[in-house]
């Protein structure tokens, strides 16, 4: 494992770094099978806007993103961020997107969920966190569901995906909630 | 009692991964059911907290990957 931050049992998670740049990372973001569900993919990427993105937020303390590797290989197979982190009210907005598709069918997603979950309230003391996803994504509220967030809202016919309006629905995890199935009962 | 929630893991699994109760064996695994994609596997958590009433935790979550996991995660918590 190369610097790693949070380690799981079959990924682990670490800053990103330069090499990343000009590896996968940028494709990832270009391509509409895998940027489907995304609110920000129209727009081609390239090296050099993710040089630009990259170098806006290495530094950042709004905004914590993370590689995610394969622990026995190292590749690089997608990325995951904790957005929008505000320090006055302690919460933020979750998010991961698994870029290599070999990984997209398995557990990947589950175990990058529960080292994003440790990180924020565990790590980062946060106290609240978003979730945003569209209706037509299925695997989404599933996911969601399982780790205990609750649906708190949407935006009815919000975003585009092929010709049809899709809802926008937000979903919300308390620090408190995500204790209550983590933290060994007294 | 253990018998009985093999059973019902068995067939809990059978009917979200779409497949004969009786191929279900303790090595059951993403690698041995063709079916057993990330939907069908967040569909057989779901199933199972609701089946047993129970919640898991985010660690036993990651390790629900087998049969024999599933049984033995699903065990531990109803005796405990």
């Amino acid at each position: 494992m190369i610097n790693p931050y949070a380690i799981g049992k079959r990924i682990y998670l670490r800053s990103p770094a330069e090499k990343d740049i000009e590896g996968k990372w940028y494709e990832w973001l270009s391509n509409p099978e895998i940027t489907q569900f995304l609110g920000d993919r129209y727009w081609p990427n390239s090296v050099e806007a993710q040089r630009a993105f990259y170098d806006s937020v290495k530094f950042s303390r709004d905004r914590l993103v993370l590689a995610i590797c394969n622990k026995e290989t190292d590749e690089h197979i997608g990325v995951c961020n904790l957005s929008s982190i505000s320090w006055v009210h302690r919460h933020a907005d979750i998010a991961f997107l698994v870029g290599e598709k070999k990984y997209q069918n398995g557990s990947a997603g589950i175990e990058i969920m529960a080292l994003l979950l440790d990180i924020a309230f565990r790590r980062l003391n946060l106290l609240n966190l978003r979730a945003t996803h569209v209706s037509c994504n299925p695997d989404t509220p599933l996911l969601l569901r399982i780790f205990g967030f609750k649906e708190v809202g949407k935006f009815e016919k919000f975003s585009n995906f092929n010709g049809v309006y899709a809802d926008t629905i937000y979903s919300q995890l308390s620090r408190e909630n995500w204790e209550m199935r983590n933290l060994p009962k007294k | 009692m253990n018998m009985l929630i093999k059973d019902q893991i068995k067939k809990i699994m059978s009917i979200v991964f779409e497949v004969d109760v009786n191929s279900i064996e303790d090595d059951s695994a993403p690698g041995t059911i063709e079916n057993w994609d990330s939907i069908r596997h967040m569909n057989l958590i779901v199933s199972i907290e609701e089946e047993f009433n129970l919640r898991f935790s985010d660690d036993e979550i990651t390790d629900l990957l087998s049969f024999k996991l599933v049984e033995s995660i699903v065990s531990k918590k109803i005796n405990n």
